[in-house]
């Protein structure tokens, strides 16, 4: 079976080597075409025009100027045909086309928010436009992070949604920001951009950039979704709350569900990644005249949107109220408890004497009798499952010691504990040694759950 | 078909999840016609175990308008009234 596993993976990465292949071929013989073209038009440029060294030096000045970028007054001849079809509306027209020009949004977080988010402002016609993220591209992010592919595995998730908008839109300059963002970082990049986008995934990047925003005066248009939810709110803006008027405390850790283990479908991001675009694009060209609101979106409920009416800023709030205590960035991740990022944290709540490696409950799998129990939700349980499991998620076990007491055949019966990736089995174990102290002489966890087993057990078991 | 006046609460995010309903009619205690946000808020932590530590972290809206937390306590719901309760989301 591994064998035929090694051949198939093999297989695979030939296909992922060829496409890649031919890509670099395809992009290599476009460089070439290009290169040619520029060197015809610099000699031709060189023949006809005897100033041309003076152009090209003032050309490079005005290159490498960055801090105040030029005001466009015009629209090029490119841009007529490009934005022709929103040109022509009578809430956009011209005049909404060279704000877009004029403007800089910058986007944190390439992922499920951000990358539609930056695909519609780059095709929009957003002169510049930054994106920070550290992370790289997973082929678990596809479903819904569509600024990224199958080729860019790997690669800087802010460099594949730079590749993707110099694609779709090489009038826009997008710059890549390949860090973290945090307390010494953020004032700085921040300072840089007219609008900003959080399309973060974790609570401490939230306050952050809330934090930033209201200290350096610029509106944030924040969203949040997870599983079937969504919410859109844009704060600091119009006398409007920020992020602490409306949430002064964060939520305890432990009460934050992530993607990873909360689950998202893909097109909940998409619809509210889309509304942050159109929300940067109203504030952009002057044309938003809506109250301050908290937009909540719902994919199981009817209505499918509801708008609550907000209020202005709250006047003791201790951030941008009557009397701000908070005039610096701070320490996030120790005001939230939990980190800057979206990954589930590896959990050690056991000692090693109440731990087994996968590879050990495997040989005494069909040897030794015992009882399985999978602390997953039901709903992951009946994606894949080990035969003979015994599926009791984590939250209904208190409730359900009784059962795992009828299936203990004598009081000696080894009881092991499973879930996806080896946190949710710790705790469990710990609950089952509470309640069942003089019935069990052996319960234990199986370290690194079901993602372990299927790398160093069984490779034919589905990882998701 | 009771008489009892009812208020509607509805349940988003991770407070439908702990709730395991969208939403919820709640009968406002005999003889009255109004209560406070603050005795709202405490009857619901009883009602639902697992909604009292997401309650703590949640806004409030009523008839879709924002209610500032220092308003919880004089703040009335009365009868026919509709009650958010809206966590934060902050994955993306």
């Amino acid at each position: 079976m591994n064998i035929e596993m090694d051949k198939s993976e093999n297989q695979e990465l030939i296909v992922l080597v060829s496409r890649l292949k031919k890509e670099n071929e395809q992009l290599r013989i476009r460089v070439k075409e290009l290169e040619e073209k520029l060197n015809n038009k610099q000699n031709s440029l060189l023949n006809s025009n005897t100033n041309s060294k003076l152009k090209e030096s003032t050309l490079q000045k005005t290159e490498t100027f960055d801090k105040a970028p030029p005001i466009y007054k015009d629209l090029t001849l490119a841009e007529y045909m490009l934005y022709g079809r929103q040109l022509i509306l009578s809430d956009f027209g011209k005049s909404g086309q060279l704000k877009l020009k004029n403007t800089s949004i910058l986007i944190v977080g390439a992922g499920g928010l951000g990358a539609p988010a930056a695909i519609y402002l780059a095709a929009a016609g957003v002169g510049k436009l930054g994106i920070v993220d550290y992370d790289k591209v997973e082929r678990s992010n596809l479903h819904r992070q569509i600024i990224h592919n199958e080729l860019r595995e790997g690669i800087s998730k802010a460099q594949s949604a730079k590749m993707t908008i110099e694609e779709l839109n090489s009038l826009c300059n997008c710059v890549a920001y390949e860090i973290l963002l945090e307390s010494s970082n953020a004032l700085e990049i921040v300072q840089k951009y007219d609008i900003v986008i959080d399309a973060t995934d974790n609570v401490a990047t939230r306050y952050l950039l809330n934090d930033a925003c209201v200290l350096s005066g610029k509106p944030l248009i924040s969203g949040g979704a997870l599983r079937m939810d969504g919410q859109l709110t844009v704060y600091n803006y119009k006398r409007g709350p920020c992020y602490r008027c409306l949430f002064p405390k964060p939520p305890p850790p432990e009460s934050i569900l992530n993607c990873a283990d909360g689950g998202i479908l893909g097109v909940v991001t998409g619809v509210i990644g889309c509304l942050q675009a159109l929300q940067a694009i109203k504030i952009a060209t002057e044309n938003d005249e809506s109250p301050n609101n908290l937009l909540i979106f719902s994919a199981t409920s009817y209505p499918l949107f509801r708008s609550i009416k907000l209020r202005s800023k709250k006047k003791d709030c201790a951030l941008c109220g009557d009397h701000p205590s908070i005039t610096r960035l701070e320490d996030y991740v120790q005001f939230c408890g939990s980190g800057a990022t979206d990954k589930s944290p590896s959990v050690k709540a056991l000692g090693h004497e109440d731990r087994i490696e996968p590879k050990i409950y495997h040989n005494l799998r069909n040897k030794t009798p015992h009882v399985l129990i999978d602390v997953r939700e039901t709903v992951q349980y009946d994606i894949c499952s080990l035969p003979n499991s015994i599926n009791i998620p984590l939250k209904d076990l208190p409730d359900r010691i009784g059962e795992v007491k009828n299936l203990l055949e004598t009081p000696n019966t080894p009881v092991y504990v499973i879930c996806r990736l080896g946190n949710d089995s710790q705790h469990a174990v710990n609950i089952l040694k509470t309640h069942l102290k003089s019935e069990l002489k052996e319960v234990k966890d199986i370290i690194g759950g079901l993602h372990k087993w299927s790398i160093e057990v069984d490779q034919e078991f589905p990882i998701y | 078909m009771s008489n009892a006046k009812e208020i509607t609460i509805l349940y988003f995010a991770t407070a439908r999840d702990a709730t395991k309903v969208p939403s919820e009619k709640i009968s406002l205690p005999p003889q009255s016609t109004s209560m406070s946000l603050e005795d709202l808020t405490n009857l619901l932590k009883k009602r639902h175990e697992k909604l009292a530590p997401i309650l703590d972290n949640s806004l409030y809206s009523i008839n879709m308008e924002y209610v500032e937390e220092s308003d919880y306590q004089t703040i009335l719901v009365k009868e026919g009234d509709e009650v958010a309760i809206i966590p934060p989301v902050s994955g993306g």
